[in-house]
């Protein structure tokens, strides 16, 4: 359906997926106020099922590599942002310290304040999945999920949970915070799996 | 493929047929268009068939030009009634918002659009404790107006409302009536921008005074914060609220805007 006056010499972007249009600033969500939480307090958990695997402190993390991450982030609420800069830890890093049993094809992120978003595995491997701590060159402020949140570029941002603790490791996918009130179970914005069905 | 879970009503009111369904595109007829302030116009869009909302619940309105550039926003619902196929939509005219500018410009009457909802069920003002005090900055105001249409009063309800001045001040007939009438509600405006010499109610953006003064009319009763607005003013009120010691997960927010 086509909206008569709409839109007039308007081009498509190729970097900007369906339905999303281009923000220059950095718009902050969150389903609930700002967490602020000490650097040298947190700490990052790997579970299976009961059993703690991992706990990452802040000082471990600076221990692994540092991964440059340069990539556009696209946001459910249709902004999308060109050409960020990222600093943080690949999961492939943390992965090679921390063997996975084979039988674990999801996650489960949780954060302080009691967000959860699930994701398969095998997104958060390969360099596709980091704990982030600087955005532009800077420690990322509370409002943006500071001291560490996750990233996965690749799927909508939602999936980027800020003030990340921890994840459990799941054989089967079960819905985070947003995904249990109809959100896409995986939100790739390239097919526009904004919600479920989509 | 997934589905969304949907109640639905059944023939008699206590009974209810949960239903499945895909959250799909819907044309929309534009059945009335009202300018309630210079910035903000109320769409009413019919579908045709009805659906079950909930106060704080929003639509994703679809645009299409002919070069086949699509914009999609999300706009929070309003109605009258929790069972219709009509919803009201009040929309903000944004700066360069490209959306925004064409309904507000080149939409009319009898128009179609696609639209597709209710969306979220998290800012439910529905799902929670009986007692509430909502916070809005500006176009905020929307879920909460839709809200307000709905209850009976029994418990205690308190508006916190910050716009810029009188012209801005939407739905405020309906919300002075509302705070003639029952005595469990409260309105508390504040008019950031308005001509000292006209208006002689609060003045300043909503501070911890003004919270807490509020906060002290609920101290006993279980209570729910929903704050909604731009980005900046649900950021600021939020902290604020956790400042003066609001628990966590008492607070609900959402943000307009980007």
């Amino acid at each position: 359906m086509i909206n008569e006056g709409f839109g007039q010499n308007k081009s498509k972007n190729e970097k900007i997926p369906p339905g999303q249009y281009l923000e220059k600033s950095f718009p902050i969500l969150s389903a609930g106020p700002t967490v602020h939480i000490n650097k040298e307090s947190w700490d990052f958990t790997i579970h299976e099922n009961d059993t703690i695997i991992s706990k990452i402190s802040w000082e471990d993390l600076n221990n692994f590599p540092k991964k440059e991450i340069n990539t556009d982030i696209h946001c459910v609420t249709k902004w999308s942002k060109l050409e960020t800069n990222w600093e943080g830890v690949s999961f492939k890093d943390i992965f090679e310290t921390v063997p996975i049993k084979k039988k674990y094809r999801y996650i489960m992120a949780y954060s302080e304040g009691g967000y959860t978003t699930n994701v398969p595995l095998i997104d958060i491997l390969d360099d596709k999945g980091f704990l982030a701590y600087k955005y532009d060159k800077k420690d990322i402020t509370p409002e943006h999920g500071g001291p560490v949140r996750l990233f996965i570029p690749h799927l909508y941002f939602w999936k980027s949970a800020k003030w990340i603790r921890g994840i459990k490791l799941l054989e089967n996918d079960q819905p985070g915070f947003w995904e249990k009130y109809g959100y896409h179970m995986y939100g790739d914005p390239w097919k526009e799996q904004r919600y479920q069905g989509d | 493929m997934a589905t969304i879970c949907m109640v639905t009503p059944g023939k008699n009111k206590d009974t209810r047929v949960t239903e499945s369904r895909k959250l799909l595109w819907e044309l929309g007829k534009v059945i009335d268009i009202k300018s309630i302030s210079p910035k903000v116009k109320l769409f009413t869009i019919e579908t045709k068939k009805p659906h079950r909302i909930e106060p704080g619940q929003h639509f994703d309105i679809k645009l299409t030009s002919d070069s086949g550039y699509v914009a999609q926003r999300s706009y929070s619902v309003i109605s009258d009634s929790n069972y219709t196929n009509q919803f009201e939509f009040g929309i903000s005219k944004i700066t360069d918002g490209e959306v925004s500018k064409y309904l507000h410009e080149k939409l009319s009457i009898s128009q179609n659009l696609l639209i597709r909802g209710p969306i979220g069920k998290y800012f439910n003002l529905n799902k929670t404790t009986e007692s509430v005090i909502l916070i809005a900055g500006g176009i905020g105001i929307t879920p909460f107006i839709f809200y307000l249409r709905q209850k009976n009063y029994k418990n205690k309800i308190s508006l916190i409302y910050s716009a810029k001045n009188q012209e801005e001040f939407l739905f405020k007939k309906e919300l002075e009536n509302k705070n003639k009438l029952y005595k469990n509600f409260s309105l508390i405006v504040t008019l950031t921008k308005e001509n000292k010499e006209t208006w002689k109610g609060l003045d300043s953006r909503i501070n911890s005074k003004i919270l807490k003064k509020t906060i002290k009319n609920h101290l006993g009763i279980k209570t729910t914060y929903f704050v909604c607005g731009g980005s900046n003013f649900v950021e600021n009120i939020s902290s604020k609220l956790i400042r003066v010691g609001i628990e966590y997960q008492d607070i609900k927010i959402e943000r307009f805007g980007p």
